[in-house]
């Protein structure tokens, strides 16, 4: 029994711990907006939050996440709405949409490290593929949160 | 469901986006056409005929209907058009198949008339109901008004009786009268791309759904010869393997548990009467290609005096390999098969090649294959064929239970319908002002149609595309193909 944190919730999921997480939160807990696209850590469609921290969930087992604060895109806002979000929709960032949970989350991470990031910070840090090719996008819209912040 | 407790979603816009685009929400609308329904607090639900990949069409379609319609935009919602319903009602969607990036250039007129008759229908109903000539009613913003007269009508409260009234010859508008498409419109899918809601088919959930995942033969036109079940009979979560011909298929309680068993799994390839070529031998065999006369597909002027007599000449080869597709989100299909009927949970580009490959390999009529279609994560035109459908609904066949097939990654990119190798020669030639004055081509690929539809007549059109029909004015050309098609 693996006890997990996942979106303020405290959950016990019966699975092998050595269970990457990406599927404990797939198909054990049908959170299915965190996705599969390679399996390996090297798209960043399966990125969550662990601690604030971007981590790939589909190289990190089930029992490395015990202990942590994992926030899936489900869980970052509650209407669907935290700035990044509406950044996001703000400047129609997705096109197909399906490495966009990992993106958000991404960036989500970065601004929480560097609330006004350079873009050679933009770049070290979303490291996220696009196969739409929606970058130029994402780094507006993560300048505009950067730039609200420092507004307010 | 979900042990996130509850998302609550409240949305700022008035206008709706969807998470599950192939749910139909037809139950108190009123029914103005196939193209779309109105609720009696006026939402007008627009459907769409074509597959959201991220080009945009869930929004601009709808758009050019709304546009005619003189909808207010914040009141539309849209949802998927019902591919059984395409065939019950004889393609009342035109085509529905998304592919060439012709989903606007080739329906806009039709939409554009799919609203126009809905709207006079709708000043129809209005004026009968006033008792006053339709010609003296307007639509505007989602209402009918009466010139000369403060009186108007919400679409809501005409829409019963705009159902049963009908209207001929209704003009479209010209691009020049246009007043809202043009405008910068937020697309409708991406609250729910950016909020995590939104469903692809590998997001589906079923009541004793199981997870499969495929082991292709990794050289085309092998077999399997055999495999050892004993290595993943106990292994956590597995059901079944399944053999086919030339793939094997591992059935589990979760796709993790499908993929580990697959790893597992020692399969034996027979590969005796595989394909023998390498891509650098084809591609050898290409350029060789050049050496010969080949075919002429589209010749004008005297090309051989004018190229002799340019000021200069530019020779260059191109070549583009195969190339996978490589959408981010792996193939992947849900399937199940019940006595006399079956669905697909899907995102596809061609629901009805989707459905007719059902119906062909389940044996059960295209009439009972209902498909479901989902957002589409990546589609490049790979998701227009139905290889990965009829493998899901195979596995289905044989399981009873629904079956969600995900491919892996390492299996789709391997997994064939690549963008065929292409190699080309140009050659132009310039006078002394650098005008173009004669261009020959010679170009060879693999017949795109020929792989589909295993015949073509004549050159593939689409092998040479641009070419024979390309729109610049110079003097003199020629362009050739093989004189043999390689296969």
């Amino acid at each position: 029994m693996t006890r997990l944190n996942i979106n303020n919730q405290s959950i016990v999921v019966d699975v092998d711990p050595q269970t990457p997480l990406l599927w404990v939160l797939r198909d054990n807990l049908n959170l299915t907006g965190t996705k599969y696209a390679c399996g390996i850590g090297q798209c960043g469609a399966c990125t969550v939050l662990m601690n604030g921290h971007a981590v790939r969930a589909c190289t990190t087992t089930a029992a490395a996440a015990e202990g942590y604060e994992i926030v899936t895109i489900e869980g970052l806002a509650e209407d669907g709405r935290h700035p990044v979000q509406q950044a996001w929709i703000d400047h129609d960032v997705p096109q197909c949409g399906y490495c966009q949970s990992g993106q958000v989350l991404a960036a989500v991470a970065l601004l929480n490290d560097k609330s006004n990031p350079t873009d050679a910070e933009i770049d070290a840090a979303m490291t996220n593929i696009c196969r739409c090719g929606t970058y130029r996008s994402i780094r507006e819209a993560i300048r505009q949160v950067a730039i609200e912040r420092g507004d307010s | 469901m979900s042990a996130s407790g509850g998302l609550l979603l409240s949305f700022s816009l008035p206008v709706l986006s969807t998470s599950k685009p192939w749910q139909q929400s037809t139950q108190t609308a009123t029914e103005i056409s196939a193209w779309l329904s109105i609720d009696p607090d006026n939402t007008i639900i627009i459907r769409v005929a074509k597959a959201e990949m991220g080009q945009g069409v869930m929004t601009s379609l709808p758009m050019i209907i709304a546009e005619e319609l003189e909808a207010d935009w914040q009141q539309v919602k849209v949802e998927y058009a019902d591919a059984s319903r395409q065939r019950r009602e004889k393609g009342v969607y035109g085509s529905m198949r998304t592919v060439a990036s012709d989903s606007i250039a080739a329906g806009r007129e039709m939409l554009q008339r799919a609203g126009a008759e809905a709207r006079e229908r709708l000043i129809k109903a209005a004026a009968e109901k006033w008792r006053v000539a339709a010609t003296e009613c307007y639509a505007d913003y989602g209402r009918i008004y009466h010139q000369g007269s403060s009186r108007s009508f919400s679409f809501g409260e005409v829409a019963g009786l705009a159902a049963e009234v009908s209207v001929a010859n209704v003009r479209i508008k010209q691009p020049d009268d246009f007043n809202f498409l043009g405008l910068p419109t937020p697309r409708l899918d991406v609250p729910a791309k950016v909020d995590g809601s939104a469903t692809y088919s590998m997001d589906v959930r079923l009541p004793d759904m199981v997870y499969a995942t495929v082991l292709h033969c990794p050289v085309i036109g092998g077999r399997v010869r055999g495999m050892r079940l004993n290595a993943v009979r106990n292994m956590p979560g597995f059901i079944r393997a399944l053999r086919f011909e030339s793939a094997v298929a591992v059935v589990a309680d979760t796709f993790w548990h499908a993929k580990q068993a697959a790893e597992a799994l020692p399969v034996f390839w027979d590969t005796r009467h595989a394909e023998r070529e390498f891509s650098d031998t084809i591609k050898q065999a290409f350029f060789a290609e050049f050496g010969g006369s080949g075919e002429v597909v589209s010749r004008q002027g005297d090309i051989v005096r004018l190229m002799d007599r340019a000021d200069k000449t530019i020779e260059s080869d191109y070549f583009a390999p195969y190339l996978s597709h490589a959408a981010l989100e792996p193939l992947n299909a849900t399937v199940h098969v019940q006595e006399a009927r079956v669905d697909v949970w899907v995102g596809h580009q061609d629901p009805e090649a989707a459905v007719a490959a059902v119906s062909e390999v389940t044996g059960i009529a295209a009439e009972n294959v209902y498909l479901h279609n989902c957002y589409i994560g990546g589609g490049f035109g790979r998701r227009s064929n139905t290889d990965f459908v009829r493998e899901a609904a195979l596995i289905a066949l044989q399981i009873g239970r629904p079956v969600q097939m995900i491919w892996t990654r390492e299996e789709d990119m391997r997994g064939g319908a690549y963008r065929p190798m292409s190699a080309m020669r140009f050659k132009a030639g310039f006078d002394l002002s650098k005008r173009l004055v004669a261009l020959t081509n010679h170009s060879v690929t693999h017949s795109i149609l020929y792989d589909r539809d295993g015949a073509v007549d004549g050159p593939d059109p689409s092998s040479i595309d641009g070419l024979h029909n390309h729109p610049y004015q110079f003097p003199a050309w020629e362009f050739l193909i093989p004189a043999r098609t390689p296969t």
